[in-house]
């Protein structure tokens, strides 16, 4: 199925070339022109003590690819589910829900992945590359976690969705949890300490802070690493009973 | 002969309204069942059921004797399902999605080239491979999605209206292709269109609220039917008085009108003559007889009228 979901990705990308490729270096531009190159001048206090284009880079990756899996998953689990298109279709295949779910995770995080490295090459005209190897190895352990977790909350939302107005609403506030909730581009140390620890204890900021913690001190923060992968599990779960349950069968 | 598909007292609700009803039949391996009914009485529900895309509140499903909720991914590969409403990926052309359906189920490159160049080139849908989906007719999306279900050669075929949306060519050439594989397959489908059935039926299945209410060939449901014909008289004036007394004949059968012709169902031609003699005064315009057939089975007044 994952070889299917891949190629028909692919499919997809090539029956709507020009669209594609303008949307694969103009979406990473955009994320660096208000991210980097307006927030660079808003004073910030320095977490890790390090320059603003370093602490920003990995944030632009995470934006750039976290928002480019939204439109597949939109279309293949809520689209082209209230539309009965495909996915009723695709749900008769000798695969379980579970697997499914797992292998729209999965194409996902390549489909980001495949993104994210040119978003990298693009901003390597822009701005250095500041890591080196081990730190990359990492970066993508961490950035798969990320993309895991997003994507199954990305297809919960689509999932529990089937109106357009209810499901444009639930993923504008989830951006802009992400925007500036997360961890991304605005620490949590802004928010009144209240909140702060309550956006702290979020698997989405855990993953984020864990990746910011390795790649700025070294440190690896296991619990905020193993906690976000294991709710990404246990949403995989829940996805797969969702959609067994929307579906009927 | 061995079952292909067998139901066991199984049932289907949405919210409060019985939708299937406890059904139990069996369907021979390599039959072509047809199964005819009023709109919404639960034919396309029970296809459903049959494919997989849901699941019974209640009995069970057997597909070559396993159970359909608890071997799915098993009897899931041995079942093709070709709903009513086109659902091809709409961003996909016609050949992506047959080869995304391929990819699914793990047919070989060798497998997928000659079933699709074989059920393609019968259907006629070759040049249409590289058009997107949503670009072309329903009619060669609906023949498209016929080949996306044949591709991975399942043994049982479930077809919601299979000729749907087709003009009569492409309805001819369907099926073509389904009286070339019933005998190896076996093949269950709802139609509306009761000539298609009269025409290729092997068994045929009448359906009512959720429940089986005739089962058989067309010769064996239209013995139910005695000797009964369809009478239409068009008189000059039908007057209340006249429609009054010509339904009150004894003969007459599901009597009903329509402005000036007086249309009802006899059990002999002799009836014809019962109705002259009682409306010797009337002027008579047209008569219209003929035996019955399988929309007549269908017509509801008549079967509200009843058979002997």
């Amino acid at each position: 199925m994952i070889r299917a979901l891949l190629l028909r990705r692919v499919w997809l990308l090539g029956n709507n070339l020009t669209t594609s490729i303008v949307i694969l270096f103009l979406f990473p531009l955009s994320i660096f022109i208000f991210t980097n190159l307006a927030l660079r001048k808003v004073p910030s206090i320095g977490l890790y003590d390090i320059e603003f284009d370093v602490w920003i880079y990995p944030s632009m990756i995470f934006l750039v690819t976290g928002l480019c899996i939204l439109p597949s998953i939109f279309r293949d689990v809520f689209d082209l589910r209230v539309h009965k298109k495909v996915l009723s279709y695709l749900s008769l295949s000798p695969y379980s829900k579970r697997y499914m779910i797992l292998s729209f995770s999965i194409v996902s995080v390549v489909e980001s992945l495949i993104f994210g490295l040119v978003s990298i090459i693009l901003f390597s005209t822009l701005i250095p590359y500041p890591f080196g190897f081990i730190k990359t190895i990492g970066f993508i352990f961490y950035f798969s976690i990320y993309i895991f977790l997003l994507s199954n909350v990305f297809i919960t939302i689509a999932i529990l969705s089937d109106k357009l107005s209810t499901i444009l609403i639930s993923v504008f506030a989830f951006i802009f949890f992400l925007l500036f909730g997360s961890g991304l581009i605005i620490s949590p140390s802004f928010y009144p300490s209240s909140l702060e620890s309550l956006l702290s204890v979020l698997p989405l900021a855990m993953v984020i802070k864990s990746m910011q913690s390795y790649l700025f001190s070294g440190f690896i923060d296991w619990v905020f690493t193993v906690i976000p992968l294991l709710t990404g599990l246990l949403l995989l779960s829940l996805n797969s009973i969702l959609i067994r349950n929307k579906l009927r069968q | 002969m061995e079952a292909s598909i067998t139901l066991k007292k199984v049932g289907k609700k949405i919210d409060d309204k019985t939708i299937v009803a406890g059904l139990t039949f069996g369907i021979e391996r390599g039959s072509l069942v047809a199964i005819i009914g009023a709109n919404d009485t639960g034919k396309s529900t029970l296809l459903r059921l049959l494919s997989g895309t849901e699941k019974p509140d209640y009995g069970s499903i057997f597909i070559h004797g396993l159970d359909m909720q608890k071997r799915k991914r098993k009897t899931r590969r041995l079942v093709g399902f070709l709903p009513n409403e086109t659902d091809l990926d709409p961003w996909l052309t016609i050949e992506q999605n047959i080869r995304f359906s391929a990819l699914l189920y793990n047919v070989s490159d060798h497998d997928y080239r000659s079933r699709l160049q074989s059920f393609s080139k019968i259907l006629g849908i070759e040049d249409f491979f590289h058009e997107i989906s949503s670009n072309v007719s329903y009619g060669i999306q609906k023949r498209a999605m016929l080949v996306r279900a044949l591709i991975h050669d399942p043994e049982i075929l479930v077809l919601d209206e299979p000729t749907g949306f087709m003009d009569a060519p492409s309805s001819r050439l369907t099926w073509d292709l389904l009286k070339k594989i019933k005998g190896e397959k076996s093949i269950i489908y709802v139609s509306n269109s009761l000539a298609e059935v009269e025409q290729a039926h092997d068994r045929i299945l009448v359906f009512k609220d959720g429940r089986i209410i005739m089962d058989g060939n067309l010769d064996k449901l239209l013995e139910s039917t005695l000797d009964y014909h369809q009478f239409q008289i068009e008189f000059e004036n039908l007057s209340d008085e006249l429609y009054k007394s010509l339904s009150n004949i004894a003969t007459v059968v599901s009597p009903s009108r329509i402005n000036n012709i007086f249309h009802f169902y006899g059990r002999e031609r002799n009836v014809f003559f019962d109705i002259v003699r009682a409306a010797s005064e009337n002027y008579m315009i047209d008569l219209n007889v003929k035996k019955l057939g399988l929309g007549d089975l269908m017509d509801s007044e008549f079967a509200g009228g009843g058979l002997d």
